[in-house]
């Protein structure tokens, strides 16, 4: 710190605060080291690509199951490089004042709470207060939803899904449970085709080939305990199966 | 020993624009004004974070729960052209960088150029979104939430994983359209009188920053959607 320097009253600076040498300019960037982390971040880019298609490949062709985790945690870290050197360079926090820094950092972890508070809650539905679960209401169900009406083209055919309501006029279906069942069952009766013609254009539609048989799974599910009714019941549900139900013995 | 700013005048009619600009007064100079600009727009830039961070947790949410629906959703999406438009938003945050890099130096033309190069990278992004991703997939039904109406799901919760899907990259799209709005508004006042210069620049680096955080949400948009699966 200075000392005071001795002058006369100045109504522009009451405080004397001009001499305290809090700017040191504005930082200017080199073209080197702007280019040098563009580069890094199309390999990078290049890198998490080919690392996801090697997972795929893996799977696929060779039936290893890597650990759910891997990809995720190979994908995130290379997003987390690549993220850091934008904040850093691009966006110069790392030659600013740390202010901004400090900033963006309780940003991120007023982020950190709101996922980790409410992925704990999700996760622990019923299972602390298994005593309370009753009291739970059911949500989210889709319950008599009413489904507006839409024409698609897929596989090369148009359909329309809708109903006609008393004056002729196109309206969407209601429809209780599954939609995704529900537009089975439309597409079914409307293109009359078997079960077994529907499942042929399922796996065409899902570009499910001869040589891998189902979708690339993230069917490594956590094996989680005593989810309520409440997120997981369907219109069919009663309540009779919510609490503490081991949803992975089966 | 710095001296304080107390002139009231702005430089002379016929000097660019950049040099005619005379801080606020209520500030002491023009580093403070600066500051101030920039401070302010960070924390304008953490509210927007925070908004993204909801959409963030929705996915992780709903990931937890359904799995098997993220990945038949997942299973949908073209890597190639969520590749293709992360090179595009890098390379124009990259632009960017060197547009504010210019208006440092006092290198009008290319200061222009490099944000020419940013917006009409903007534009691309949206039409490779549009052309080959929003377009063919809403018209074969695959829509979000209750508008689905694909009769293939892979998963009962296959349009749940839409609904995140068209949220998240929804609202990174609206970002993005907002982002070429505020550089075409810098390139129109580059244009007309040499706005940006070494000793001021707030507006260019503003929506550069803006410019970049749309990157760095792509950044994370871009593996959890299509390469996680």
């Amino acid at each position: 710190m200075q000392a005071q320097p001795a002058q006369t009253f100045d109504p522009n600076d009451p405080h004397g605060f001009a001499d305290l040498g809090e700017h040191h300019g504005h930082h200017i960037t080199s073209t080197r080291m702007l280019v040098v982390v563009i580069l890094t971040l199309v390999v990078l880019t290049a890198l998490t690509v080919v690392t996801s298609s090697i997972e795929t490949y893996l799977v696929k062709e060779m039936g290893w199951m890597l650990p759910e985790w891997v990809n995720i945690a190979v994908a995130m870290s290379i997003a987390l490089v690549k993220g850091a050197l934008v904040l850093l360079i691009f966006m110069a926090l790392r030659y600013e004042n740390p202010l901004y820094s400090i900033v963006f950092l309780f940003c991120m972890f007023a982020f950190a709470l709101f996922l980790g508070l409410t992925g704990m809650d999700l996760d622990n539905r019923g299972h602390v207060y298994d005593w309370k679960v009753a009291s739970q209401e059911t949500g989210g169900t889709g319950v008599n939803m009413t489904h507006p009406p839409s024409t698609i083209h897929v596989l090369g055919e148009t359909i329309e899904f809708h109903d006609l309501n008393s004056s002729g006029e196109k309206v969407g279906f209601g429809f209780t449970g599954s939609l995704a069942e529900e537009l089975k069952k439309r597409y079914i009766a409307q293109t009359g085709i078997t079960e077994a013609e529907y499942q042929r254009r399922w796996a065409e539609a899902n570009h499910i080939h001869e040589h891998h048989d189902t979708l690339p799974s993230a069917d490594r599910s956590l094996v989680r305990t005593g989810l309520s009714g409440a997120l997981d019941a369907t219109a069919h549900d009663d309540h009779d199966d919510h609490g503490s139900h081991d949803t992975g013995g089966h | 020993m710095s001296t304080i700013d107390t002139s009231t005048k702005a430089g002379a009619p016929g000097e660019p624009g950049w040099k005619r600009y005379k801080f606020a007064n209520h500030f002491r100079n023009a580093e403070d004004e600066f500051d101030a600009c920039k401070l302010g727009f960070w924390l304008f830039l953490a509210t927007e974070v925070l908004l993204f961070s909801g959409l963030f947790c929705a996915y992780a949410m709903f990931r937890m729960k359904y799995p098997e629906a993220f990945a038949a959703g997942s299973h949908h999406l073209d890597v190639k052209y969520g590749g293709l438009n992360t090179l595009v938003l890098l390379v124009s945050s990259f632009t960017v960088a060197m547009s504010i890099r210019c208006a440092q130096l006092n290198n009008q033309k290319w200061l222009r150029i490099n944000l020419i190069i940013t917006i009409l990278c903007a534009f691309l992004f949206f039409f490779i979104k549009l052309a080959f991703e929003y377009i063919p997939k809403w018209s074969q039904g695959i829509r979000p939430g209750i508008l689905y109406s694909n009769p293939f799901a892979g998963h009962p919760q296959e349009p749940t994983w839409w609904s995140v899907y068209y949220g998240a990259t929804g609202i990174h799209a609206l970002h993005v359209l907002i982002g070429a709005a505020l550089l075409i508004w810098c390139l129109v006042r580059s244009f007309r009188s040499n706005q940006y210069g070494p000793t001021h620049y707030t507006m260019l680096e503003n929506a550069g920053l803006y410019w970049h955080l749309v990157d760095v949400i792509w950044i994370f948009l871009f593996p959890l959607l299509y390469l996680i699966h």
